[in-house]
């Protein structure tokens, strides 16, 4: 009797868990070309484009750079260096130290021979208080808030909003680097369409790279498992994912290590939301939506150029954090923004892009959990002919394969990032790895956090970084 | 049953197909990665020669008959290669002989008949190759009403070093241009051509009607700040936009003068906070401290900008302002204390304030 309940079950499920991993293949195959043509229309726009107009144009929109930072002590330096020496004509830099408990403080007001300065501002934002401001005797453009801490990432970005002076602000997380010329490439959304009201480009893993001073000066790809299947991951959720999006309404999402925002939209915004753990996606969402509810869409635009690089986690432990993290903040904002699902007044946010991120981002999780059990299963009490069972794996996954094998080619025809070719085949090795056993591990852990999302259980987890400089050192970080 | 047969038959194709488009793209990864390789390696040389012998003829005019015909067994791409190379830090004498190289090797004609091509990359490209070179003065200017606004932007990107009155009349009327990326380049452009764009200019901003973009005109003039701008600001500072009326005053604010400075103080009236917060900065600026009690009496204006503009412009105002700020500290009004006493703790060497 319990057989034949078994068998029922997987009798009930099988066609519907096949005909949505073909839905969701066809429209990945959609993606794919989208993104190919994307790519070829970017490189078509940019040959021999001159940057040098932007570096010295006197009408060249400001920006100030947020970089929210909590107990980064070991790479602070680094990545304000960086920071700094960012190419682009009108810069301003926010540090806004988070309550940090290491000398995250101690550390810039030394390196950057900080002072302290009257803070005259706008509190626009409700955040926590800030307690002191600085400036640097080095830089003019570097200013470094320390206020007490928020919690969560938000309430820093929303404290350095308030501090912005800048027509447009750049989001970072303190441990990123960005590329030299990388704002002079973001800022071309901007003038190129009014209604870009957000812009993110590829954010690319530094693990294993050469960094020197807060500069990637030789991209590698890691010889690390878990780096180094992250790196194939983010170039093909960047590549592939995010670039086919600009042809299909635009993205859901700008990553909350780099993205560009008009200054004022986020102000009026209100800011990140501190009470969601996905605030970069809920602040995108809400954008897209306050536009359309305005009747005067936006955009958010996405430039396949590598502009950042972050680290991953290179411990289990660390990357369940993360990605249980991102799976819930993912159902939080699908949760709260619900009214725009397959709603014509939002256009193609609301017929594309929010469907296409419920049924195929976030729903591909526990679809791919039940379809490994029931397949399990079925093997178990013979329900399934093993070679069927076999082969449909073999499509499902080769598909993914696929996608990633293209992305690759992309990268190296586009970008051409890595120059030896003993990284190319690592890169490819990782990327063919990633899909047996590291896609399945983040498959329960994205189940993971649409449970906790469920329980309504919104408190952070911690990550370790390691720093660009010392291999060995370890600080902890809260993400 | 047969359902089944049909999913196996799909799902064994659907592997060869998958496995056959890996295999191919591993391939395409590798073959690139070696071609990509081993051009560079051909390349490098070549450029470093074809680098030295323009270098020697742009400075010296002394090319030999063989460097000359090496010269021209080189690539399209080579060469553009090489002039990119060279163009951005070359002086204007030396450019003018880059122009003439290219000329000769057939690369000007070339971009020229690009510039009529169907295709709009085309165009682009052909229009970024004589910005680059120099030339184009016969076919450029018609791409200035291109249908591709990325076209449309080069060409003006184009006209800043190439500005005849022509050129410089259609890109004035540019700055209403349908396309932000446009308008953009027009300003920049406008900016960098510098005193010639100043009559024009003012003619525009005089003329002004309701298709004119009297905005980015403006902001241009601030970048350009010449007197002659002073009767079209003097009208622009009633204009009924509020943001027209913001950049005007700032404009009276970069050319000063005792008519501009008579408006700026009925200006400190205007219903919009913006434009008397735009109008405050801009007498502290232009220094006329006789303004002084006015501009105290903003410390107690509604909106908080106005507060603070006011009171940095007291600041700059030098004794005069300090002494009302100092008198300001014993208000009745909170908020005028408060503006006050912050500005008044700025460090004395301090000249700039987050203006959040």
């Amino acid at each position: 009797m319990m057989l034949d309940l078994i068998r029922t079950f997987i009798g009930s499920i099988e066609w519907d868990i096949l005909a949505y991993f073909v839905t969701l293949n066809s429209f990945y195959l959609v993606l794919l070309v989208c993104a190919a043509v994307q790519m070829r229309r970017y490189h078509l726009l940019g040959w021999r484009e001159s940057r040098w107009r932007i570096l010295g144009s006197r009408v060249a929109p400001k920006i100030t750079i947020v970089a929210p930072a909590y107990n980064e002590a070991l790479t602070i330096v680094d990545s304000v260096q960086s920071l700094l020496s960012l190419h682009y004509p009108n810069l301003e830099v926010v540090v806004v130290n988070d309550g940090s408990t290491d000398d995250t403080l101690p550390v810039l007001a030394r390196e950057f021979e900080l002072v302290m300065i009257h803070p005259i501002y706008s509190n626009r934002i409700p955040t926590r208080p800030v307690r002191a401001l600085y400036r640097s005797r080095q830089h003019a453009n570097l200013v470094v808030a320390d206020k007490e801490n928020g919690g969560t990432k938000s309430d820093p970005i929303n404290a350095g909003l308030n501090l912005a002076t800048g027509d447009l602000v750049c989001v970072i997380d303190a441990d990123t680097l960005i590329e030299p010329d990388a704002m002079q490439r973001m800022v071309r959304p901007f003038l190129f369409d009014d209604r870009v009201v957000a812009a993110g480009g590829t954010i690319r893993i530094v693990n294993g790279s050469v960094v020197r001073r807060g500069l990637v000066v030789e991209p590698r790809c890691p010889r690390n498992y878990l780096a180094g299947v992250q790196t194939a991951e983010y170039l093909r959720a960047f590549l592939f994912g995010r670039l086919g999006f600009n042809a299909l309404g635009g993205n859901l999402i700008i990553s909350g290590a780099f993205g560009l925002f008009r200054t004022e939209a986020l102000i009026e915004s209100g800011g990140f939301a501190v009470d969601v753990v996905g605030e970069d996606m809920e602040l995108v969402v809400r954008l897209l939506r306050a536009g359309h509810e305005r009747e005067q869409p936006q955009k958010v635009e996405f430039i396949p150029d590598p502009v950042a690089w972050t680290e991953g986690p290179q411990d289990l432990r660390s990357l369940r954090n993360q990605r249980e993290r991102w799976h819930r903040g993912l159902t939080q904002v699908l949760r709260r923004h619900g009214k725009v699902l397959f709603n014509p007044r939002y256009g193609w946010t609301g017929m594309v892009s929010y469907p296409v991120y419920l049924f195929f981002e976030w729903l591909a999780a526990p679809m791919e959990i039940l379809g490994l059990f029931a397949l399990v299963l079925a093997l178990l009490i013979g329900a399934v002919d093993f070679h069927f069972a076999l082969l449909f794996l073999a499509g499902a996954y080769g598909f993914a394969i696929v996608v990633s094998a293209f992305t690759l080619y992309l990268e190296e025809t586009s970008f051409h990032r890595y120059e030896q070719l003993s990284d190319r085949a690592r890169l490819l090795m990782w990327a063919m790895l990633e899909h047996f056993g590291y896609r399945q591990l983040t498959a329960f852990w994205r189940l993971e956090g649409i449970a906790r999302a469920l329980r309504r259980q919104s408190d952070w987890a911690q990550v370790r970084r390691r720093g660009f400089a010392d291999p060995k050192a370890t600080a902890v970080h809260a993400e | 049953m047969l359902l089944k047969d049909l999913v196996f038959t799909v799902l064994i194709w659907a592997i060869a197909i998958e496995a056959t488009l890996v295999l191919v793209s591993i391939a395409a990864v590798f073959i690139h990665a070696l071609w990509f390789e081993q051009d560079r390696r051909r390349k490098q040389p070549l450029v470093d020669r074809a680098l030295f012998i323009v270098s020697k003829g742009i400075s010296s005019d002394d090319v030999e008959p063989e460097e000359a015909e090496f010269l021209r067994t080189l690539s399209f791409g080579l060469l553009v290669e090489v002039a990119g190379r060279l163009a951005p830090s070359l002086a204007l004498q030396h450019r003018a002989a880059l122009f003439n190289a290219a000329e000769h090797l057939g690369l000007i004609a070339r971009a020229e008949r690009q510039c009529r091509s169907a295709r709009w990359w085309r165009r682009l490209h052909a229009v970024r190759l004589l910005t680059l070179f120099g030339g184009g003065a016969r076919v450029i200017p018609d791409l200035l009403r291109d249908p591709s606004p990325a076209v449309r932007a080069q060409a003006v990107a184009w006209a800043a070093e190439h500005s005849s009155p022509t050129v410089l009349l259609e890109l004035i009327l540019m700055l209403s241009d349908p396309k932000p990326i446009c308008r953009f380049t027009v300003q920049d452009s406008l900016l960098r051509i510098g005193r010639p764009a100043v009559e024009p200019l003012a003619a525009y901003l005089a003329e002004a009607d309701a298709r004119s973009n009297r905005a980015g005109a403006l902001g241009v003039a601030i970048g350009l700040a010449d007197s002659r701008f002073l009767p079209p600001a003097l009208h622009a500072i009633w204009d009924p936009l509020p943001a027209v009326r913001r950049l005007a005053a700032e404009l009276l604010g970069a050319i000063g003068g005792s008519e501009a400075v008579v408006v700026l103080m009925r200006t400190l009236g205007d219903a919009d906070a913006t434009v008397r917060a735009a109008a405050v900065r801009a007498l502290g600026r232009v220094g006329h401290w006789p303004a002084a009690g006015r501009i105290a009496e903003l410390l107690s204006d509604r909106a908080w900008i106005v507060r603070r503009d006011a009171a940095i412009a007291l600041r700059s105002l030098g004794p005069p302002g300090q002494m009302l700020l100092r008198r300001s500290l014993r208000s009745t009004d909170l908020f005028a204390a408060d503006m006050a006493r912050q500005v008044l703790d700025l460090p004395a060497a301090s000249t700039d304030v987050l203006t959040a």
